[in-house]
């Protein structure tokens, strides 16, 4: 008798505790099958949720992060300004109105803090760059240029990753950022032109120079 | 062959993109915005911080020796009630009274009265004999 007591709380047991714990790992309704989107997370920063600003911190910083490297070719400096970025917007928030996408405000405040520390600096700093992690489209694309270029294959990605980073600094800041936008990030012209406060027709006339130039400049990789 | 350079490009640039900083990047990283973001929600506003400053410069004492030495100074270097200019001793009382424009003469009065001092008046002497309007006055 005790022990089918036992056993059936413990079924019942099991069977709560999915019931409970599932419905907190059940995600929101509505949104992207992670946690809540942005906007929900955004409301919860606004009504004081500073935690919901570490989620929202963890899921963009990669991207934040990579778009200042690019542009401003240090990875330091670009730390340094990814963590601007996300106090300003941290600080701006109840201001932020949901116009736009979030993301597309944070990479607005992340590229003008790059064009105005671009403006600032006359003098460039050395540049230096993070290690690859190939995706499988990447991998074949370098396989394909090794053939080409026979060699250390380590020392062919180093020389790659600074050449193009040498390409990509001959261009003018505001040519730069539409290019890692568009080329690298793979942004919209419409989302560019909301980010760099410009035109669609300005970011594809910017693009378009941009690219005649790298092409030009990396033209032995083509 | 243009197509191809542009898509070649395109690939290219995206090697960019799959560069990842390797370590404890994101472990400093975070680590060094939480403490921003508190150093930024414990910071005072600019004007609470002027006035912190302000305070920190302007000790209760200096102030208080500073607004007590200009209370002492106006007390004893400020002039009593009178219209006109007032000049402290009879060489200078004199002196006004020679360097006034009045051909007739003037009145000086001495008035040791014992009201806070000793006062000599200087007025005008009109032809008429009558004083008139008080030209200076001073106590010594």
């Amino acid at each position: 008798m005790l022990l089918s007591d036992v056993f059936w709380v413990m079924m019942i047991s099991i069977v709560l505790d999915g019931v409970v714990v599932g419905s907190w790992k059940r995600p929101a309704a509505g949104c992207d099958g992670t946690l809540d989107g942005d906007a929900g997370l955004v409301a919860a920063v606004k009504g004081g949720d500073m935690t919901a600003f570490d989620v929202l911190m963890r899921r963009h910083r990669e991207k934040v992060y990579g778009v200042l490297c690019h542009i401003l070719g240090n990875r330091e400096d670009a730390a340094d300004l990814a963590q601007d970025a996300f106090l300003i917007a941290f600080r701006s928030i109840g201001k932020f109105r949901g116009q736009s996408k979030f993301y597309t405000w944070l990479y607005r405040i992340a590229v003008n803090l790059a064009m105005r520390y671009l403006r600032r600096r006359r003098l460039r700093r050395f540049f230096n760059f993070d290690n690859l992690e190939l995706d499988p489209a990447s991998e074949d694309f370098v396989a394909t240029l090794a053939r080409e270029f026979p060699g250390d294959r380590a020392l062919l990605l180093k020389e790659l990753q600074r050449n193009i980073a040498e390409a990509l600094q001959g261009l003018s800041p505001k040519h730069r950022a539409v290019v890692v936008l568009s080329e690298i990030e793979g942004f919209s012209a419409e989302e560019i032109a909301s980010m760099t406060k410009s035109s669609p027709g300005t970011v594809r006339s910017r693009l378009h120079y941009a690219k005649e130039y790298l092409k030009s400049a990396l033209r032995c990789y083509l | 062959m243009g197509n191809g350079d542009e898509e070649n490009l395109g690939r290219l640039l995206r090697l960019k993109g799959c560069e990842r900083p390797g370590g404890d990047f994101w472990n400093s990283f975070d680590g060094k915005f939480q403490a921003r973001r508190l150093a930024l929600l414990v910071r005072r506003p600019f004007w609470m911080r002027l006035i912190g400053k302000l305070r920190r410069i302007f000790r209760p004492s200096v102030a208080t020796l500073g607004i007590g030495g200009v209370v002492c100074v106006l007390l004893f270097s400020w002039p009593k009630n009178f219209p006109g200019n007032t000049v402290t001793g009879t060489r200078e009382l004199l002196m006004v009274a020679l360097a006034s424009n009045v051909d007739d003469g003037v009145f000086i009065e001495e008035d040791f009265g014992d009201a806070g001092g000793d006062f000599c008046y200087v007025s005008e002497l009109l032809p008429s004999g009558d004083h008139g309007p008080l030209l200076v006055a001073c106590n010594f």
